[in-house]
């Protein structure tokens, strides 16, 4: 038996005790979770190629017409990470003291033996269904192509971060040296890590089950995909490897973000302009759709998490 | 020993920030300093466009925003930057935020070069009009340094300096129907020697968006029938000729233009080069005023000013726009080095544009077919025009005024993002793996964190009891 699908039994147990009925509609829900990150839907035995949990990336309207336009010319990498960013010195201010701000390293370090690649390889990316991603990173939520997530590639169940974070510090500290801190997080990390293609389905049934608690009814849908990204908690994925437009199957807004260019539009058919700042908003907004339009990528509002779509 | 409270220290700080996109995570804290930074502390996050503070319940999502495009933190030589208030760090993650302005636009349009005979471009030798200083002028020179001093005067990690950009006096806001045409003849002389004159088709279509979107501006403004005699005005009849321009910007005149009863009048010329064919009163009302700033991103700055508005040196390959501009005085107006009455006239035309919309919205009276054909309608407009005009620019310039390092860092903004597009591939980044844990640390962990961190992966014939983690 898989790690994770011991997790989920364990969970269930605590969830459940000795009270069959919860057991059952627990189990009953925990396959109803899994299919629908498989693909699948309620009643359905196939798996619906477009349905799903996907890797998503969130990206700010300002940075999507140069993401487009590297795509377009055939630039590597056309999505940049933080290395990336690093290299061209993209940084306002100084940079940090020497031994200053070494956080991201730490976690990175840690979470090297998981993926086997050089620490500046990894593109950080999150496990959605319906949703929007992650929207604290950007207000265009790009959904990666199936093929762009070898099915070997890792997820673990939370943001990596939290290792830094209590309980874990408070127990990883009582460690003497930064070296066997160290080995108790990558330790730690690979606990709550599994396979995209084999484990993420459980891992997202034991994260919904467990944030949801004990219940006697059946999940709906929306509640599913709500549970598996939760506004700051999300199933993090360690794709290996940039992608470019090509790698997009489409770019999710949010019915929120919507209903603000809405807003900021209708003001401006008032007798009170709007500030620069929501103008200058919108107009990226604009800007960005066109060029992911222009790019042949799909552009959906997510109305609702109930939506099995991409 | 100093209660945290009272330490003065304890400030607002950046833990990552993304400067073009305006969003940014905060937290109050003391600098993080050579110790890993403690995440189990309350964090708030903004973005644009209203900038709400929205709390979070730990550092973790906004350090795990730098494996994007967040930066982590913000340092100055001196230290960690800090502000004094909430209010302070979302006002500067605001105004970074503006500084970057307009490179969602492709940039203004046209290639600079000769025509026919080696005229045309530069070589159109108009120049520039005069634009005498006068009181509107001199009383924004006067808030800006204002501005200035209060720069000047404020200090790091103290409450920024709460600045008021009042209203210059109705006697002066008279002056603005003349900054706003010189402005506009400013920008209609940089089309014209923009004009694709060895272009193709498409260079001219893509041109005569922008030339018929400056021509309609012009006419909401009010401002249409005197920029254009201003500038026909400026061709010496001598060195150039009507006939000649019409060779020279045959590509955008009909064809049998010369059958036309005033092809003979450079401000025919303009004219069909900038409004007439497009010439519609029904289309004068925005319908839609979200396109006016990818209109405004679009005017290209006069030349010989531009370079002051520049972003990112030899990466910055779009031309400054209006918008441009405007997104500069909004950010930082302090920094602007060597700005002219030019700089304020376009920074009031940026203004008109937004505002010009809603006035005629609230009352027809104020369109252009009446104010064009009656005087006191006409001065009522300019009057309401220039005092909504520099109410709403007053509105978006810096509300405070930071210590002159931080003002410096917003200047630098555009400048840093404009390498993305040329950003290449990091080099690898290979440090040897920490090691397995040890048992007995193993089981430490498994004893403090249970069942989530135990391997709980089964081993073929290892018995479930054997999988279990140690008691806690």
């Amino acid at each position: 038996m898989s790690k994770w699908k011991t997790k989920v039994e364990r969970a269930i147990d605590r969830l459940t005790g000795d009270h069959q009925s919860l057991r059952r509609f627990a189990e009953a829900n925990v396959a109803a979770i899994e299919s629908a990150l498989e693909g699948k839907g309620p009643d359905d035995k196939a798996r619906d190629p477009r349905a799903g949990a996907r890797a998503v990336v969130n990206i700010a309207s300002v940075h999507v017409p140069t993401f487009c336009q590297r795509s377009r010319n055939r630039q590597h990498p056309a999505y940049l990470n933080s290395y990336d960013l690093g290299k061209t010195k993209v940084r306002v201010g100084s940079d940090p003291p020497k031994d200053h701000w070494k956080s991201r390293e730490i976690v990175d370090h840690a979470l090297a033996p998981l993926h086997g690649q050089p620490m500046n390889k990894v593109y950080y990316a999150a496990a959605e269904l319906n949703g929007a991603g992650i929207r604290f990173y950007g207000d265009v939520c790009l959904v990666l192509k199936r093929d762009e997530v070898p099915p070997e590639t890792k997820a673990i169940d939370r943001n990596s971060y939290d290792v830094l974070r209590a309980p874990f510090s408070n127990t990883v500290e009582k460690l003497p040296d930064h070296p066997r801190q160290q080995a108790a997080r990558r330790h730690i990390l690979s606990a709550l890590s599994g396979s995209f293609d084999n484990d993420l389905k459980t891992m997202g049934a034991v994260k919904v089950l467990v944030t949801t608690g004990e219940r006697d009814r059946r999940f709906s849908t929306g509640q599913i995909s709500g549970g598996v990204l939760d506004d700051e908690d999300y199933i993090e994925i360690l794709k290996i490897g940039s992608f470019d437009t090509n790698g997009v199957e489409a770019a999710r807004l949010s019915a929120a973000e919507v209903a603000l260019e809405g807003h900021v539009e209708q003001r401006m058919q008032s007798r009170h302009p709007p500030s620069h700042e929501a103008r200058q908003w919108l107009t990226e907004r604009r800007a960005a759709t066109q060029a992911l339009a222009d790019a042949g990528i799909d552009i959906v509002v997510v109305a609702t998490l109930g939506r099995v779509k991409s | 020993m100093v209660a945290e409270d009272e330490n003065p220290e304890l400030l607002w700080r950046i833990d990552s920030w993304d400067s073009a996109a305006g969003r940014a995570f905060l937290s109050r804290r003391l600098p993080d300093g050579d110790q890993d930074p403690q995440l189990d502390q309350s964090a708030v996050f903004v973005a644009p466009p209203f900038f709400q503070p929205e709390p979070l319940a730990s550092r973790a999502p906004g350090l795990g925003a730098t494996r994007g495009t967040f930066q982590a933190g913000l340092f100055l030589a001196a230290g960690e930057v800090g502000f004094a208030t909430l209010d302070d760090a979302i006002a500067f993650i605001r105004r970074g935020y503006k500084a970057q302005g307009a490179d969602p636009f492709s940039g203004a349009p046209g290639v600079r070069g000769s025509g026919p005979e080696g005229r045309g471009g530069p070589a159109l030798a108009i120049r520039l009009p005069e634009l005498p200083r006068g009181p509107l002028d001199d009383a924004i020179a006067g808030v800006v340094m204002q501005f200035s001093k209060c720069v000047g005067e404020a200090k790091l990690g103290q409450t920024a300096i709460r600045v008021k950009w009042d209203a210059p006096a109705p006697a002066a806001l008279q002056q603005m129907r003349g900054m706003l045409a010189a402005a506009g003849q400013a920008l209609v002389i940089e089309m014209l020697e923009c004009f694709p004159f060895k272009g193709s088709t498409a260079d001219f279509i893509a041109w005569s968006a922008v030339a018929h979107s400056l021509g309609m501006q012009l006419s909401r403004l009010g401002l249409w029938f005197d920029v254009k005699d201003a500038v026909a005005g400026m061709f010496d009849p001598d060195k150039l000729p009507a006939k000649v321009l019409a060779e020279m910007f045959a590509l955008g005149l009909p064809q049998g233009f010369e059958k036309d009863p005033d092809h003979d009048k450079p401000w025919r010329i303009i004219e069909l080069l900038f409004l007439r064919p497009h010439w519609a009163p029904w289309d004068l009302q925005r319908a839609d005023g979200a396109d006016l700033y990818s209109e405004l991103g679009r005017y290209p700055l006069p030349l010989a000013m531009a370079e002051r508005y520049r972003a990112g040196g030899k990466f910055g390959r779009n031309d400054p726009t209006v918008l441009t501009l405007m997104s500069r005085w909004f950010s930082h107006p302090a920094g602007i080095a060597d700005a002219a009455v030019l700089d304020r006239a376009l920074l009031l035309f940026g203004g008109a544009c937004v505002t010009v919309g809603a006035l005629q919205r609230d009352n027809p009276a104020y369109r252009p077919w009446w104010v064009d054909q009656n005087a006191r309608l006409l001065q009522e407009f300019e009057g309401r025009l220039a005092q909504d005009t520099w109410a709403w620019i007053a509105a978006q310039l810096p509300d405070r005024a930071f210590h002159s390092d931080l003002e410096q860092l917003l200047r630098t903004i555009p400048h840093v993002w404009a390498q993305v597009a040329e950003a290449q591939a990091s080099d690898d980044v290979k440090r040897p793996w920490p090691e397995e844990l040890k048992d007995h640390d193993t089981l430490m962990l498994e004893n403090e964190l249970g069942d989530v961190i135990a391997d709980l992966e089964a081993q073929p014939g290892q018995a479930d009891d054997q999988r279990k983690p140690a008691a806690a």
